[in-house]
């Protein structure tokens, strides 16, 4: 909880950051000529220009393409570091460190995925019929139409539990910080002289 | 030799967890109206008896509650049923006996189920009490809990299992 508290006070920041990763990455898979990128608090958005048919003058259309709000795997690693027994303060530090820059960078991806999905969908008009953006292809739109799904339902807490395991799994016993007659760490159950210190040994 | 054989069992199990991460959630997806849209009203209808039964007047539409004025739609993430699917991959992926995984199952969805319920309804009671606060809630603190809730059933179930390799 403290955590996720903490994220709702630096989203915003790290929105900002995330805006001028779009600005500089985004225009090259950019469909619509004009779009422009910003951070609108904790969230960063696409203003692409869109003229309807019909319409005198082109008006933006905003898509939110990264929500911290819907970023919640990034406070979830970071309670799973913080609450992992047996690592020293040094082992917390590094895992955070490159566990958030690993989270960082799917964020990104997530980003780019979320800019494709949103100008493949098509706008709804008042008469409900269609209109799709000049760069729209139905195969594009079925697959980033699936990706986005997938990192927006499940991809937030899968992301984050696979970077913690594979952590776990990266760091060496001898980084464990325990006593010789403690459960071991790796959560065994039995005596850390007579598990993981046996491999450092070895 | 036996650093191989640790790495071995590693990498099989981050292969497994993903595939079966993947195919849980292709399933979940394809087949949305058959079970996904059945399950959230199912969530909606117990969470909106409970409301009811707390005191407050309740009616329930399809994936709908409403409480006092105040109206939530159960929807993907806050049905528990991705999350269940990554719990299932993460058991499945880990080098145990069948009994234990199926076991592991069993309870995972209980514990996700019972607490997934929870969290609709103090959502439900707050967005009905303090409705300022519904959004922090519902988007910082509850999504983050509840993955906290799965990992923590994951790891608890890990400690109680004894590895075949």
């Amino acid at each position: 909880m403290g955590a996720s508290v903490a994220w709702y006070v630096v989203a915003p920041v790290y929105a900002d950051g995330l805006a001028v990763v779009a600005r500089q990455l985004l225009p090259s898979l950019e469909g619509t000529p004009g779009t422009r990128y910003g951070a609108d608090g904790s969230r960063v958005q696409a203003y692409r220009p869109v003229r309807l048919p019909g319409e005198g003058r082109a008006r933006d259309r905003v898509d939110t393409i990264w929500a911290a709000s819907a970023s919640f795997g990034l406070p979830f690693f970071v309670a799973l570091v913080l609450a992992t027994p047996g690592w020293s303060v040094g082992v917390r530090i590094r895992s955070l460190a490159v566990g958030l820059i690993a989270l960082s960078l799917i964020q990104v991806a997530t980003m780019v995925v979320t800019g494709e999905y949103w100008q493949q969908t098509p706008i709804r008009r008042p008469d409900g019929s269609l209109f799709y953006l000049p760069s729209h292809s139905p195969l594009r739109w079925q697959v980033s139409a699936a990706l986005y799904n997938f990192a927006e339902i499940m991809g937030k807490g899968f992301f984050s539990l696979l970077v913690f395991l594979a952590l776990v799994v990266l760091l060496r016993p001898s980084e464990v910080r325990a006593r010789p007659n403690e459960s071991c760490p790796c959560g065994s159950g039995r005596k850390f002289k007579r598990c993981c210190a046996q491999r450092v040994r070895c | 030799m036996a650093r191989v054989s640790r790495h071995g069992a590693e990498v099989r199990f981050f292969v497994v967890f993903v595939t079966l991460t993947l195919g849980m959630f292709a399933v979940l997806y394809l087949a949305h109206d058959l079970i996904v849209v059945r399950i959230n009203q199912y969530v909606a209808q117990v969470s909106g008896a409970i409301v009811g039964a707390l005191g407050s007047d309740v009616v329930t539409a399809g994936a709908v509650i409403m409480a006092s004025g105040f109206a939530v739609e159960i929807k993907n993430n806050c049905n528990a049923i991705y999350e269940f699917g990554l719990f299932t991959a993460a058991v499945w992926a880990y080098p145990a006996s069948i009994g234990a995984k199926i076991a592991g199952t069993l309870i995972g969805a209980g514990v996700l189920t019972l607490v997934n319920v929870v969290r609709v309804v103090t959502l439900v009671a707050l967005g009905v009490t303090a409705r300022e606060w519904f959004e922090i809630t519902h988007l910082y603190v509850w999504q983050a809990a509840f993955f906290a809730v799965v990992a923590l059933c994951w790891f608890g179930w890990v400690l109680r299992v004894s590895p075949r390799t």
